[in-house]
């Protein structure tokens, strides 16, 4: 019993630490024309190649740009990019997901089947394929992470309706005639949400970490962009002359999935029900 | 008295081992030609052991899964050629409360959304929905200060009376009661028992309780049937069918109930006719019982007997008058 | 009560939950001699199954306060060391549970797993298996030979408890503890673990705890009946005392709530209210809020024990009358 109140207070430090961490990140996105000290895509040619100092931080780049400022303005292609990734495999996720469990049958497999496939391929390179065929860009990186990464949520709506749709309370509504959208809308996916947003946090950290692997390769965000992937890869050639290039952005990328992580796990030892008496 | 729930020789089939052809699949009747009438106002009691098929009986009763073969009518409205729209007044008629209290609401819902919920798919304006689960609350004896409480927060006994409530609702006249007392205390089953019997009375519904429960039976029901692997062995009047079974599984199962009470403790050893057998051993043309039923003749191997009227009202499907025999040995 | 094969004197057992120490257990005393078939009975929540854990030491921990004696031949349990624990589960006391697929390894077969527990008390393989088929047959199951090489998920729900008492029986225990062995089984197959229970009882003379809310098995089986309410042990007899002159209030009204009747013949009674939640030290009786007979005093005093006649008494506040 001790060890479980210990342990179920380790629990609330993980969201706590990860939920503070998260703020900082999403406060850093929001407001980095108030924090950062320069414009990002500022170059101060006199200031080439500066390492830390009081003046730049973080040093500076080959373009005498802001290290500081552009971390700072990096959480907002990464977390764009993981929110609306977020939000479109979600859609197609939890609706596939839905049918799927609920209906059965000839849907049910063709919707599996179709999951499978995302399965079969490393994510990355389904995502680089499907990137070559659509065009390079962050917004093509969205779209592709979303194709490649929805059957997750599929998933585990699906193995979540099908248990909930034998449950008395769902008998129960379809007996009194409640119709198929309102059964899929009021009675299953409220008992489905916990799992999706555990899901969901967890996921984060992956798209983040799979976009700034697409734009080291060229793939995702473009220059001037300050995304992290970026100024990880332009600073590739720099590493032994210039670290901070890459140590600032990295830590910054550590940062970021190490505080998802972390929240993702406090939500899913909050949220699930099996936690709960 | 009107019938209101008829089935005659209904079925519900179900595929077990998947074959890559028609052929080769093989099925299993839950359901296997069951006939049975249920008359305005009267409690039948449907007793049966693990995988008798009564649970799958009551589904296809409420249309939550449709019949194989055979007929099913509730209210006079046919089910087993399921039309949408003769399925869904059909339910109008018919409430339902399952065994397990925690599985019976939806856990994000407030008791009172649960409740008004049946009304409002009807169309009734939420004020006046609310009302009426006030009032369906009173009916169940839970004060109104329920209507604002998760299930979570409630005892297994409030939550199966909410259950009830919900079902009251709609002033059904047929309700189907699955278990309804199977996952309660003493005490609080005999509240919930107690409550039906009221209800039952003072608005003349009709129940059909499912149950493997004999003393909860005995004391609620005016008719009992009794199911075994799919088919309906036994049915008549409570009492005939407790102090005089007729069908070799009933005389079985009686045997097997724990008497309330310690004088009346069995000290004999007593054998099962039914230990370790499945639906999968179903044969479609003998009866069920023909490999261990001590009264087997013949005829039991090979015809499978159908239910006969031994007494007024008293049905039961065996090859042999059992009791008849019993006294001319 | 020297053949006496449990004592339990004055156990309280409480947990420790946000808002201070539930008392799941409070001042329970209890005897069950040599040989004896004891039910101990009440509804859920009443520390039933806390009893049967606590004299199997299964959940001690910090969050636990434990007070009393469980006296089993003479050896104090709650003051036992973990490796005399150990010896005492091993061959002394032995349990069952609602759902032996929980018990039950489901990776090796059943047979194996009863070899395993002869193996470990020093037999050689082959007469373990002949021993595994031998005990596997004394709680019939039939074709035991085939069936010791089934795995737990191709038996049935009985098959598997049978299993489960072989087990126990491979150990020759001295007192067997069910935790509502049968409420998963249908009335057939739980009538037939009974049987072998009881037979079990007849053959070996080891005793019998049976913690269950079924007054059907406890009529069927018991020798002795404890009640329970809320915690506390409220009135103790033979089963025919027991059934015939229920005299606790609760227990008068819990045997009084049974579906015995038919409706024609009058409503079967309720007990109205809740079962209290008890934190920290409680005064007075636990039944007093629920009890159509509660005085004054029930609020304030703890119930004296009554005796009621040889090896019936409650704990009550009323006097008893012939």
């Amino acid at each position: 019993m001790m060890k479980k109140t210990l342990r179920a207070l380790a629990r609330n430090k993980n969201l706590l630490v990860g939920g503070i961490m998260v703020l900082i990140v999403v406060v850093m996105a929001l407001f980095a024309g108030l924090i950062a000290p320069y414009p990002y895509n500022e170059a101060h040619l006199l200031d080439k190649m500066k390492p830390p100092c009081a003046a730049y931080p973080f040093g500076t780049d080959d373009f005498g740009r802001d290290m500081l400022s552009r971390v700072i303005y990096g959480a907002q292609p990464a977390l764009r990019v993981a929110l609306l990734a977020m939000i479109i495999e979600m859609g197609i996720g939890i609706t596939l997901g839905l049918i799927a469990g609920y209906y059965g049958g000839v849907v049910d497999h063709a919707v599996t089947f179709v999951g499978d496939l995302t399965w079969c391929v490393p994510p990355i390179v389904l995502t680089m394929a499907v990137i070559t065929m659509i065009g390079k860009g962050l917004d093509n990186v969205i779209i592709a992470t979303a194709l490649v990464s929805w059957a997750q949520y599929t998933r585990i709506v699906r193995a979540k309706t099908q248990a909930l749709r034998g449950m008395a309370f769902v008998e129960t509504a379809v007996a009194f005639n409640e119709r198929d959208s309102a059964i899929l809308l009021r009675y299953i996916l409220p008992n489905v949400m916990p799992s999706i947003i555990v899901l969901a946090s967890l996921s984060i950290p992956q798209t983040i970490m799979s976009t700034t692997a697409l734009s080291f390769l060229g793939m995702g965000a473009q220059p001037p962009s300050p995304d992290w992937g970026l100024a990880l890869s332009a600073s590739f050639r720099f590493i032994t002359t210039a670290p901070w290039l890459a140590v600032f952005p990295g830590l910054a990328l550590v940062f970021t999935v190490f505080a998802f992580n972390l929240f993702g796990e406090g939500l899913r030892d909050m949220l699930d029900p099996r936690l709960k008496v | 008295m009107s019938v209101v729930i008829h089935t005659q020789d209904l079925t519900k089939r179900f595929q077990i081992a998947p074959g890559l052809f028609r052929r080769s699949a093989r099925y299993v009747n839950a359901v296997d030609r069951v006939s049975l009438d249920i008359r305005e106002g009267e409690i039948v009691g449907l007793i049966g052991e693990s995988g008798s098929g009564k649970t799958t009986l009551a589904r296809v009763l409420l249309g939550l899964t449709p019949a194989t073969e055979g007929v099913a009518q509730v209210n006079g409205r046919d089910i087993v050629s399921v039309r949408r729209a003769e399925l869904r007044k059909m339910r109008e008629d018919v409430a339902v409360v399952f065994q397990d209290p925690a599985a019976n609401l939806n856990p994000r819902q407030t008791v009172e959304s649960s409740i008004i919920r049946p009304l409002v798919i009807r169309g009734m304006k939420k004020a006046e929905a609310r009302r009426k689960a006030a009032e369906a609350l009173e009916k169940v004896k839970l004060d109104a200060s329920y209507l604002r409480a998760y299930p979570h927060q409630l005892s297994g006994g409030q939550q199966q009376r909410i259950a009830i409530a919900r079902a009251m609702v709609l002033d059904p006249r047929i309700m189907i009661l699955d278990e309804p007392t199977s996952a309660l205390d003493i005490s609080v089953q005999a509240q919930v028992l107690n409550l039906l019997l009221d209800l039952q009375e003072e608005y003349h519904l009709t129940y059909l309780v499912i149950t493997h429960d004999i003393n909860v039976i005995r004391y609620i029901a005016d008719r009992i049937a009794v199911m075994y692997m799919g088919r309906l062995v036994e049915i008549g009047a409570a009492d005939d069918v407790l102090e005089h079974p007729i069908h070799p599984y009933t005389i079985n199962l009686e045997q097997f109930v724990p008497a309330l009470d310690p004088n009346r403790r069995s000290d004999k050893r007593r054998s099962a006719l039914t230990e370790e057998k499945t639906l999968a051993s179903q044969r479609p043309d003998a009866c069920i019982l023909c490999e261990s039923c001590p009264y087997a003749v013949d005829r039991c191997a090979h015809a499978r007997p159908e239910l006969t009227e031994y007494t007024p009202g008293h049905f039961a499907a065996c090859n042999r008058r059992v009791n008849e025999d019993d006294s001319s040995k | 009560m020297n053949d006496a094969l449990l004592e339990v004197n004055r156990l309280s057992v409480g947990y420790k939950v946000e808002d201070g120490w539930l008392s799941a257990v409070h001042d329970v005393s209890f005897a069950i001699r040599k040989g004896e078939f004891f039910a101990l009975v009440g509804e859920s929540g009443c520390g039933k199954s806390t009893i049967a854990s606590t004299i199997m030491r299964l959940s001690l921990d910090h969050n636990e306060r434990l007070e009393g004696e469980v006296r089993f031949e003479g050896h104090d349990l709650i003051r036992a060391t973990e490796p005399e624990m150990e010896a005492i589960r091993g061959s002394g006391i032995g349990m069952i549970f609602q759902n032996p697929l929980d018990s039950l390894n489901p990776v090796y077969t059943v047979g194996w797993q009863i070899d395993e527990a002869l193996r470990a008390g020093g037999m050689d393989a082959r007469s373990a298996r002949k021993r595994t088929v031998e005990l596997m047959e004394a709680v019939q199951i039939p074709d035991a030979a085939r069936r010791a090489n089934a795995f737990p998920h191709e038996l049935s729900g009985g098959m598997r408890q049978r299993v489960m008492i072989a087990m126990m029986l491979s150990r020759s225990p001295r007192l067997l503890i069910a935790d509502e062995p049968t409420t998963a089984l249908d009335v057939t197959v739980e009538a037939q673990i009974l049987e072998i229970m009881k037979d079990m009882r007849d053959r070996t003379g080891a005793s019998v705890l049976m913690i269950t809310h079924n007054f059907g098995i406890v009529a069927e089986t018991a020798d002795h009946v404890g009640i329970m309410y809320a915690g506390e042990l409220v009135e103790c007899g033979s089963v025919y005392e027991i059934f015939a002159r229920p005299s606790h209030p609760y227990s008068f009204a819990l045997l009084n709530a049974l579906p015995r009747r038919r409706k024609r013949d009058g409503r079967i009674q309720t007990i109205e209210g809740t079962v209290p939640r008890i934190l920290g030290e409680s005064r007075g009786c636990r039944f007093a809020n629920r009890c159509p007979r509660a005085m004054d005093c029930c609020r304030t005093e703890a119930p004296p024990r009554r005796e009621l006649g040889a090896d019936h008494w409650m704990r009550c506040h009323l006097e008893v009358n012939a």
